[in-house]
Parts: C-alpha cells; structure tokens; sequence
C-alpha cells in the first residue's frame, strides 16, 4: 500500500469537492487523530495489526483527499509514548508496520517528489528501535526538498515530551547565545518539533472521543476541533467534506479571535526581541544540530 | 455574447484557482483556445462557483434560524422555570435531578474547567453561581473558569463572587448568621436523600476550591518556568535534571507550573466549552491534555439537566491512557 492511494472519485464526490473549494477557504494544516482501529478490528473479528494496517490505507487515502482539496499540511498521530504501555506484541506488530510503511516510502521516492510531499516524522524518534531510527530518518532526509505538501507523522509523541523538549533545548544550546529576557512563548514555539509548521486549522478526531489526547497541545490553540463518531478505518470521504465544511462554518466566527492572537504574537516578537542575531543564531543552530542527529541516524 | 462568456468564465476560474491554489490533475484542460470540453468544464466550475455560494447562504441561514430558535427557546424555558417556580421547587426540581444523576455515575471528575468564549454572551454571574452548586452538590472538588472576554464584553471575575484565599477561592462564601446559604445544605440533602457516596472521595466537600485562569496562564507561564531554569541553568539542580532522563524536567515543570497557578487539584478531566466553535481558545496546554471536552453552544439555556447529561456522558467515556 502507497502513501498516496490512486482513491478513484465518483462524479459526485468531485462534484462536492470542487463545490466546496468553491465555498470557502480551505485549511491550510489538518491534523489527525486516527483513533479507533482497534475497535474496528474487534468489530469486524480481525487481528488488531490488521486493524492498524486498515487504518494506515486510510492515511494514504486521506493524503489524496487532502492533497486534491487544497490542504497543503497534514499532521497525523501515529504513535504516541504512552502507547509504549501497550502489551509488547502489539508494540512490536506497530513497530513492524512502520518499518514496512518507511521501507515502502523510500522505495516510491520518486513518486512522492512527483507529488512534492515532504515526510517529517515529529516525535522522541530515539526511543524507537535503532533500525527504525535509521529508516525513519533517511525518510526525512530523502524527501526534505520537496515542499508541496507536507506530512507530519506524530511516531513516539506526546505533547509534553515536545514542550519539554523545547526547554531542554534552550537550557542546553541557549548558553552561548541567549539572553534571559529573549525567552518568551514565541522562542519556545521555534523549539517544538513543529518549528516549520503553522498552526493546524482544524483537528479531527475520530471514534467519538472529545479528547485530544495530549496532541499538539501547544499548537492547537486557535484550531477548529471537530470529533468525529467513525471509526478512523470506518472513515469515508464524506466524513473528510463534512470536517472540511464545519472548518469552513466555524472559521469565520473564530477569525477574529485568531487575527488578535496573531497579533499578540507579532507584538511579542517585537518586545522579546525574536528577530536579533543571537536568537536567529540560536535557531540556526537547532536546525543544524537536528539535521546532524538524523544524517548520523540514517547513517548508523 | 458567447464570448463574454467565456470571459467570465476564465475570470472566475481565475479567482477559483487564486483563492485555493489548487491544481489538481482531473482539472487540466487542454492549452490554447475555448475547445469543448474546456467550455464544459468551466460551465462545472460556474455551477460549482454557483453552488458553493448557496451553499454558504443556506449556512448562513440555518445558522440565524439556529440563533433564533436557541434563543427563543432560552426565554420560554427561563420564562417557565426561573419565573413560573417558585425558588423552592426549582431548588427542589435542581436537587432531584442531580441525585438522580449522581446514582447514575460510574465516576466524578475531581476537577472541572469552564472555557468562556470571546464572543459568548451567555455566561453571567448567576449562571456560573448555579453551576458552581450543580458541581458541589455532584461532589466536584475543584473548578477552574476560563473567560477569554473582554470586561466590557461580559468578563466575570471570581473575586466578585467569592472569597478570595491566596490564588484560589472558594465556594460558597461562609454563610453569615442572618442569611444561611442554600447551598451549604446541599451536600447534606444529596447524601440523605440517596445515600449516595461518591466513588472517587468518599464525601462531599462543603467548598469548592476555584480557579480562575487567564490567557497569560498558558504558553506564557510553561516560557516563564523555562526562563527562570534559564536564570538558574549554572546551579547543580537544574545541571542534575540535564543529566536526568527528560521526565525528571517534565516533572520539574509540572511542579514549577502549579506554583505558579496556585494549582492543588489534578489536571481538569472534563471541560465544557461555552463557544458555537469548539476550540481551546489557548487554555492551559500543559495541563488539558486527558480533559474531555464538551461544547455547549453560546446562546443556548444552560440548566441542571444540561449539566446532568454532561456528567452523563463523561462518565460512559472511557480513558485508555495510551493502553
């Protein structure tokens, strides 16, 4: 299975798309929380894997949905630490999947840069099997220069661990270049794993859940939420046009509370000095010093 | 005339195009002139363009109808139930329906947060005071109100409403001599009317312990406890949490975050958002993490049934913790 499917449209299914698109404004970011194909699996008498594997062909499809509407960033959450407490078989029958998930991505490069979609894997990717480290990491490595659609796979992810990790970086790389007061909400948001992301428009939850599950806490602050009842494999493209019309009803209502974040944002930006030498400095480090970890991960 | 057609049709994909930036392959017509199937597709895109906008329209209706029909519905049950009763036999109706509910939970949340829209304007003192008695006689410990309004948009602040003690407050005020609260007797009427004992603390509190939390308590307090371990980076504690695995930092936070919000509760597991849009307006990223969300539209009547089929559903929803 591709990470693109070749998802064939019905007529009304383009009809609606293309109405849609007509509509209003389409997110930018779309993040996912595909929960729910464990319940599928014990409802329809299959393995669990199965069930994460269904699961992981509606990926592929909803990279196609989203990439023909317009959406140009998808964030998925694909594995989170606390799923670590799972029993080790179901561990490692995950763990399995994605080796044989990147291993087909690096494989279909070239069909991926056809696409221009760029993998980013955002997570403590060092709690992962080392083999898994390395193809996850020559996944980033090998589509980092495409730039049309952007994946983000949440694998070993929890949303503290990311903002902890973002304080650590500043206590530990901040010593040479950062003043006290240079450390503000906006300095630590260049830290997240999401450095190079905007903020997602619109979370989407499946299974009936109205949690987020400790995902992009952070980031979600001005999102559209929208829980969804479906299974994550039990997902159509209908349940994907409904989310996408419920962005487009709430969006407009929330715009202005959006609008004065941004600007809060920029203003702080100003007052904290983010634009400076040593803060640019700072952040240039960070990138190199991620970019070192994963050429010595794809390396290892 | 054909020919302005077409004109129109070209400027409207135009705008199409420029205002999603899509370009998808089913979409590629032929270059050079208006053949027939480019006429074709343009003539979908106009009726596309032309359905999109109903579209919005019946949205834009359906939400005024929406509007109107909540609020209209609020007046007649506020018409029925806080003017028609009597105090008594609202307070009596409020009381049955939450010993009811109570029998009915599997399990209570400890601590509850209340998010208030910046553009809701149902929310009042008087409505947060009766849900402040519906969570103390369901056996709520601790609940946090965040109000992203302006004060001249409806902002309420708890000072107004309760004693004031340090960083929290508490509910109800001790009654004075003279005017005994209706509420202090609520945990008592809901333990003898049912025997109900909640699972989670064995007894009612007499006092809710309140939060208030503001924007600047979010991503700005989690940048303010990583400046001050900046400040403190040289010292032995925070070069042992270096070297530590990164939960000990975590842990370090979480501490330094409760401090400073005053916080002697567990994190929130269950909110209700007062917004049309579900959305976290920016609440405390650190700490709602398991929180299960419930939206009440703004404009709609919050009542203590509302409140019951909240509880309700919180406590069918099962939290797996990642198992």
């Amino acid at each position: 299975m591709s990470w693109v499917s070749d998802y064939k449209y019905t007529w009304t299914e383009r009809f609606a798309m293309r109405t849609l698109r007509a509509c209003g404004h389409i997110p930018h970011h779309v993040a996912f929380v595909m929960d729910g194909n464990r319940r599928f699996a014990r409802s329809q008498q299959i393995d669990k894997i199965e069930g994460h594997s269904r699961g992981f062909e509606k990926l592929a499809d909803c990279l196609r949905w989203c990439l023909d509407i317009g959406v140009r960033e998808v964030t998925t959450f694909a594995f989170s630490i606390e799923n670590f407490k799972r029993s080790s078989e179901e561990v490692e029958g995950l763990f399995n999947l994605a080796r044989e998930k990147f291993a087909r991505l690096l494989e279909e490069t070239a069909r991926l840069d056809e696409h221009g979609i760029r993998i980013r894997v955002i997570g403590n990717i060092e709690l992962l099997p080392l083999d898994l480290q390395k193809l996850v990491a020559s996944a980033m490595l090998s589509t980092e220069r495409n730039d049309k659609l952007f994946l983000n796979v949440a694998f070993a992810y929890t949303s503290r661990d990311e903002i902890t990790q973002a304080v650590d970086t500043v206590l530990r790389h901040g010593c040479r270049d950062l003043a006290a007061e240079d450390i503000s909400e906006r300095l630590l948001a260049e830290c997240l794993y999401t450095r190079h992301s905007p903020p997602p428009d619109l979370v989407f939850r499946t299974s009936g859940e109205t949690r987020l599950s400790d995902f992009m806490m952070w980031q979600l602050s001005t999102s559209v939420l929208y829980f969804s009842n479906v299974l994550w494999p039990q997902i159509t493209f209908w349940h994907f046009l409904a989310s996408i019309l419920a962005y487009q009803r709430d969006r407009w209502q929330l715009e202005d509370f959006r609008r004065a974040e941004r600007m809060q944002s920029v203003q702080l930006a100003k007052t904290s000095d983010f634009y400076s030498e040593r803060v640019l400095k700072f952040l240039a480090t960070i990138d190199e010093d991620r970019r070192k970890l994963l050429v010595r991960l794809a390396a290892n | 005339m054909e020919h302005s057609y077409v004109r129109l049709c070209t400027l409207r994909r135009g705008f199409f195009e420029e205002a999603t930036g899509a370009d998808c392959e089913w979409e590629a017509e032929p270059a050079g002139g208006q053949t027939a199937p480019g006429n074709c597709t343009n003539m979908i895109e106009v009726l596309c363009l032309l359905l999109g906008r109903i579209l919005l329209l019946l949205i834009g209706g359906y939400e005024l109808i929406w509007r109107f029909r909540e609020r209209l519905n609020a007046l007649v049950v506020r018409w029925s139930y806080d003017y028609w009763l009597s105090p008594t036999a609202r307070d009596l109706h409020e009381r049955r329906v939450l010993a009811d509910c109570r029998s009915q939970l599997t399990k209570t949340p400890q601590h509850l947060v209340l998010v208030i829209s910046p553009m809701d304007t149902g929310v009042d003192a008087v409505l947060l005071r009766r849900i402040f008695n519906y969570a103390l006689d369901v056996g709520i410990k601790h609940v946090s109100l965040f109000d992203r309004r302006s004060k001249d948009k409806g902002y309420v602040d708890l000072a107004d409403l309760c004693e004031n003690q340090g960083s929290s407050f508490k509910w109800p005020k001790p009654p004075t001599p003279n005017s005994p609260s209706k509420v202090e007797n609520s945990p008592k009427n809901g333990q003898k009317t049912n025997g109900y004992v909640n699972g989670a603390n064995g007894s009612h509190s007499t006092q809710l312990q309140l939060y208030q939390i503001s924007a600047a308590d979010g991503h700005a307090l989690i940048a303010d406890v990583c400046r001050e371990l900046y400040e403190k980076r040289e010292t032995p504690m925070v070069q042992n949490l270096l070297q530590q695995k990164r939960e000990a930092l975590t842990e370090q936070i979480t501490e330094m975050l409760d401090k400073r919000l005053g916080f002697v509760a567990p994190e929130p597991e269950l909110g209700i958002i007062f917004a049309r849009q579900t959305c976290t307006y920016g609440l405390l990223p650190w700490h709602v993490r398991f929180t299960e969300f419930h939206t009440h539209p703004s404009g709609r009547h919050f009542d203590v049934e509302t409140f019951a089929n909240i509880l309700s559903k919180y406590s069918r929803c099962e939290q797996r913790w990642g198992t």
